[in-house]
């Protein structure tokens, strides 16, 4: 690790648990272990291999205060909890963006739109997974991983291209014609909006059984049921919201409320829970000793 | 999150209460000693001691006076803190050094300090 980053890392470990100039004790102590390190004539790899992690740096000095452990320092020690909920905010908003799809078929092609969504809701899976992908003992896992994406990508394609707009707007124009009854076609419509939604989650469903079946930790599995949940429930919302809305700016004001409460609720809920097994962790590792 | 918390310095949890509280004083007990030639020093006699450890306890002594600092301008860069041992910490240091004499004496005498190469 160069110094940069060390103390970068060491700075946003401190953050959340420590007064400003405590930081800057630490971090002027840190600068000038370095400065030493240079003058007995070491590298900066080396001088940072022998300092030390700075996420356990905070936590030790933290822990020595008795103090609570810093936002900062348990942000970077989970951070794959911290990737997963980017990852799964970018696959909500994603998933939003696929019904904002439906809206935009009269102005742009629908279908592009909503491949694009659903490429950036698998990209949104693979960040959240980045971490444990990269782990050093996660070759077995690796392998279900790539798997189910891949089977995710292919069955998201595949939705796009038999349920895009385009089709739906076809099969609407031939039912018209058969059955002229606005009523009829209000059914129609409502019924391949359900199997839209069906495929939707069923990609989502494969996607997150990815999630849960390669991630042994409980924290992982905790934080993705709660978004799993949160999808149905947001997407209820959003089903909801689609067979009682007719006007497209009240939808844009919907699509920015809802992406702000998902984010901003994943986030506090993904604190929460860092939070949690940190404590839960603790007293383990108390108890061992 | 599959390895618990600093599970590795489980065994340093033992040793840094006491064991390298009173190696730290030694250290620092002849004439003011930068911190990170104690760090190092340390880490030279106990490669498996989490490498914070020692830095946590240098922050520890200076907060309860067993340890003075010295600050001393760096060449360019921050300012250098220098540790020195205190009336305080020499007491501590003493009371360490019996108490690991009295846990020497119990060991030799159950026989457990003896050669190992057999069993």
């Amino acid at each position: 690790m160069t110094r940069r980053l060390f103390i970068k890392r060491l700075r946003f470990a401190l953050r959340g648990g420590f007064s400003k100039n405590e930081s800057r004790d630490v971090i002027s102590d840190y600068e000038g272990f370095f400065d030493q390190g240079y003058s007995n004539g070491a590298g900066e790899d080396t001088v940072s291999a022998e300092l030390g992690d700075p996420v356990s740096i905070a936590l030790s000095i933290a822990r020595e205060a008795g103090k609570a452990p810093p936002i900062g320092a348990l942000l970077l020690k989970y951070q794959h909890v911290t990737s997963l909920l980017i990852g799964a905010a970018l696959f909500g908003f994603a998933l939003l963006l696929f019904y904002a799809g439906f809206w935009l078929t009269f102005w742009i092609d629908g279908l592009t739109l909503n491949i694009i969504c659903l490429l950036m809701a698998d990209a949104g899976l693979l960040i959240a997974l980045r971490p444990r992908l990269t782990a050093p003992d996660a070759k077995r896992d690796t392998r279900g991983l790539i798997a189910s994406n891949a089977v995710l990508l292919a069955l998201s394609v595949f939705c796009c291209v038999f349920f895009s707009n385009k089709a739906s707007i076809d099969l609407a124009v031939w039912f018209v014609d058969r059955y002229p009854d606005p009523f009829f076609l209000g059914i129609f419509i409502n019924g391949v909006s359900q199997i839209r939604l069906l495929c939707v989650l069923t990609a989502a469903g494969i996607g997150l059984h990815a999630v849960i079946a390669a991630w042994r930790g409980k924290a992982e599995r905790i934080l993705t049921a709660l978004h799993a949940l949160g999808f149905c429930a947001y997407l209820e919302v959003v089903a909801n919201m689609w067979r009682t809305l007719d006007i497209p700016e009240n939808y844009y004001r919907f699509l920015a409320l809802n992406t702000v409460v998902y984010v901003v609720g994943a986030a506090l809920a993904a604190l929460v829970l860092i939070r949690l097994v940190y404590k839960k962790e603790a007293r383990a590792n108390d108890n061992a000793r | 999150m599959t390895m618990p918390a600093e599970r590795p310095d489980a065994s340093d949890a033992q040793l840094k209460k006491g064991v390298l509280e009173m190696c730290v004083l030694n250290m620092i007990r002849a004439e003011p000693t930068y911190g990170y030639d104690v760090m190092k020093n340390i880490k030279l006699y106990f490669p498996e001691v989490n490498e914070s450890t020692v830095y946590v306890i240098l922050r520890r002594l200076h907060g309860d006076g067993g340890a003075e600092v010295t600050v001393k301008d760096g060449s360019g860069g921050p300012p250098r803190k220098y540790y020195k041992i205190t009336e305080a910490g020499l007491r501590q240091l003493a009371s360490h050094i019996a108490s690991w004499r009295r846990v020497n004496e119990a060991l030799e005498k159950m026989g457990i300090n003896q050669d190992v190469s057999d069993i």
